[in-house]
């Protein structure tokens, strides 16, 4: 009855995968089917290969573990998480029981994980979701914006955004030349971006940057003319 | 305040011990004025209460008039007078007192009884005057003397709490425990290669807990030191990191701050390598100018994907080298589109 626990290695120093990687090898029922060393990899791989169970480190260049589980959208598999040191990650962690292993990875402390793993295979993700949410709540005046796009990941520099509109459970953020959708909550990004960006409606978080004037307390007018809706509280909390 | 009065159990102790003199003086005025010791009370133990006041009120008057060896004369003078005025007043309010009791017991023989006595209270009052100040200055030197002590306690624990600060920012745990899982895994592939390892990075550590007892250091020995430090973050950033020198082995034998290059270095890796997915090449050129030794720090930078640096390292070290160097060192640093770049000029100490 025991099913072979698919997984995938993430991290960006090669000692360190392959360390994490031949302890894995000891352990019986585990199976790493793919090593990734950065971020992007480990999305298409994730997304390609569907492991049960992915080892992320955290700190990683370009787009780091929290980066990795935000741009996969709604398919996450089991996550462990492996930091040297990082001692807001561990408290998110541990105020959230996600697990994580600490670097350098101790081989019985990695065996306990996997069999938490089984033990717990379709529970953990509520955790690890509530967590990511934290994560994001706790970061303020971001400076970019990730967007996945297939095979690539597009990076939004926050000042070239003119407005974000919220669309069911997507936004879809609009710089000059481009719109792109992004699976996530506008009142994360309206909490995150600081206070550059205005919610102007409850559709609509523009770059205040990016206006040129308000017609009759009721639109915006964008520098590129684009006009959008602003409610009442909209008006009173920016333009007043 | 007055150091005397601090407690309830000082004031009880301080009335105590006043209470023989105000029993001597009794005791002297009966034979002096040749009177019952009922009498000599109701005269002179106001008049002794009053003495009190004056005596403690002499601690204000030191506290003012600090002992200093270049103002002796004035010192002298300053004491003179007050004692003079002092004394005069005290006399003075108790002749009133004893011109008061004439009145309130219809005889004349209390001002009498009292003048007799004055002689006695004018060497009581210079005596007494002369005890208080010895024991002020006694007081005045003890206090500061806690204080230099308090004082040298404090600077030890912010000298401390800096060198703690120091330590933990030069031995990053992050480094730290990755450099320590790669060395894990090297034991496993390659024993050689981890021993050497494991010796570059018990160099590294040794020099950074000696930082505070050698504040100046050969060039030598911070390119030593540069040199584990970059061995092991090879180790665990691989390919990612090349490095290039060029040094005039010249000067080698030159004094300089110790740990002024290894955080120029650190942000090299923090900033330059470890961001960049596919790393890049550090540079180090060591030159020798007329009168500076020239240290140029480069390495590849992408702005767009680089967090914003405090500069808080930079600012660290600037600090240190002014105090050196008395601000003769200068660093330049530029930073460009693709790279980043240190000048770093530090003079000659010998």
């Amino acid at each position: 009855m025991e099913k072979i626990i698919k997984s995938i290695v993430v991290d960006d120093e090669d000692y360190a995968r392959a360390g994490l990687v031949s302890m894995l090898a000891e352990i019986p029922d585990v199976q790493v089917i793919a090593e990734c060393e950065n971020g992007l990899d480990a999305i298409n791989k994730i997304q390609e290969l569907k492991p049960d169970v992915v080892f992320l480190d955290i700190k990683m260049p370009h787009i780091d573990g929290f980066e990795v589980i935000d741009l996969l959208g709604n398919e996450i598999p089991a996550i462990i998480f492996v930091t040297a040191f990082d001692e807001y990650a561990v408290k998110a962690f541990e105020a959230n029981a996600v697990d994580y292993l600490l670097k350098p990875v101790n081989p019985q402390r990695l065996k306990q994980s996997i069999l938490k793993l089984i033990s717990s295979m379709d529970n953990s993700q509520p955790a690890l979701l509530h967590m990511l949410d934290k994560h994001k709540e706790s970061q303020k005046n971001i400076s970019r914006i990730l967007v996945r796009d297939g095979q690539k990941v597009h990076v939004i520099a926050v000042d070239e955004i003119t407005y974000i509109e919220a669309q069911d459970d997507y936004v879809a953020i609009r710089t000059a030349k481009d719109v792109y959708l992004k699976l996530e909550r506008l009142s994360n990004l309206e909490n995150q971006l600081g206070k550059k960006f205005g919610r102007v409606h409850r559709s609509f978080l523009v770059n205040l940057d990016y206006v040129r004037y308000v017609e009759d307390q009721k639109l915006v007018v964008l520098r590129d003319g684009k006009k959008l809706p602003v409610s009442r509280s909209g008006y009173a909390r920016f333009f007043k | 305040m007055h150091p005397l009065l601090k407690s309830p159990k000082q004031i009880l102790l301080l009335i105590i011990a006043w209470l023989p003199i105000v029993a001597g003086v009794i005791f002297v005025h009966t034979y002096v004025a040749n009177t019952t010791y009922k009498d000599a009370s109701v005269l002179l133990v106001p008049v002794m209460i009053l003495e009190l006041f004056i005596f403690l009120s002499v601690w204000f008057v030191c506290k003012s008039t600090p002992l200093e060896p270049n103002n002796i004369p004035s010192f002298l003078g300053r004491h003179l007078v007050t004692i003079v005025v002092m004394n005069a007043i005290w006399i003075h309010v108790a002749m009133l007192y004893s011109k008061m009791l004439n009145v309130v017991f219809k005889t004349e023989q209390w001002s009498t009884q009292f003048d007799s006595i004055i002689p006695v209270l004018m060497v009581i009052g210079f005596f007494i005057y002369f005890l208080a100040s010895l024991l002020s200055y006694l007081l005045l030197a003890l206090e500061q003397t806690r204080k230099a002590e308090q004082e040298a306690l404090h600077n030890q624990l912010i000298a401390s709490e800096a060198e703690l600060r120091f330590l933990k920012a030069t031995i990053h745990p992050h480094f730290l425990f990755n450099s320590l899982t790669a060395l894990g895994t090297l034991t496993k592939i390659s024993a050689e290669k981890a021993q050497q390892v494991c010796l570059q990075l018990a160099e590294f550590l040794r020099y950074s807990l000696n930082f505070s007892k050698k504040e100046l250091v050969s060039l030598k020995d911070e390119l030593d030191h540069i040199n584990n430090y970059l061995g092991v973050e090879k180790v665990r950033l691989g390919k990612k990191l090349i490095t290039s020198f060029e040094i005039d082995k010249s000067i080698l034998e030159q004094k300089v701050l110790s740990f002024s290059l290894q955080p120029l270095i650190e942000n090299t890796i923090k900033h330059g390598i470890e961001p960049s997915l596919e790393g890049g090449t550090i540079t180090l050129i060591v030159k020798k100018t007329d009168d500076h030794i020239f240290i140029h720090i480069s390495n590849p930078y992408d702005k767009n994907k680089n967090q914003q640096s405090t500069g808080h390292g930079l600012t660290n070290l600037k600090s240190r080298l002014d105090k050196i160097y008395n601000t003769d060192a200068k660093i330049l640093v530029h930073k460009g589109e693709s790279a980043f770049s240190v000048k770093l000029y530090l003079p000659f100490l010998n």
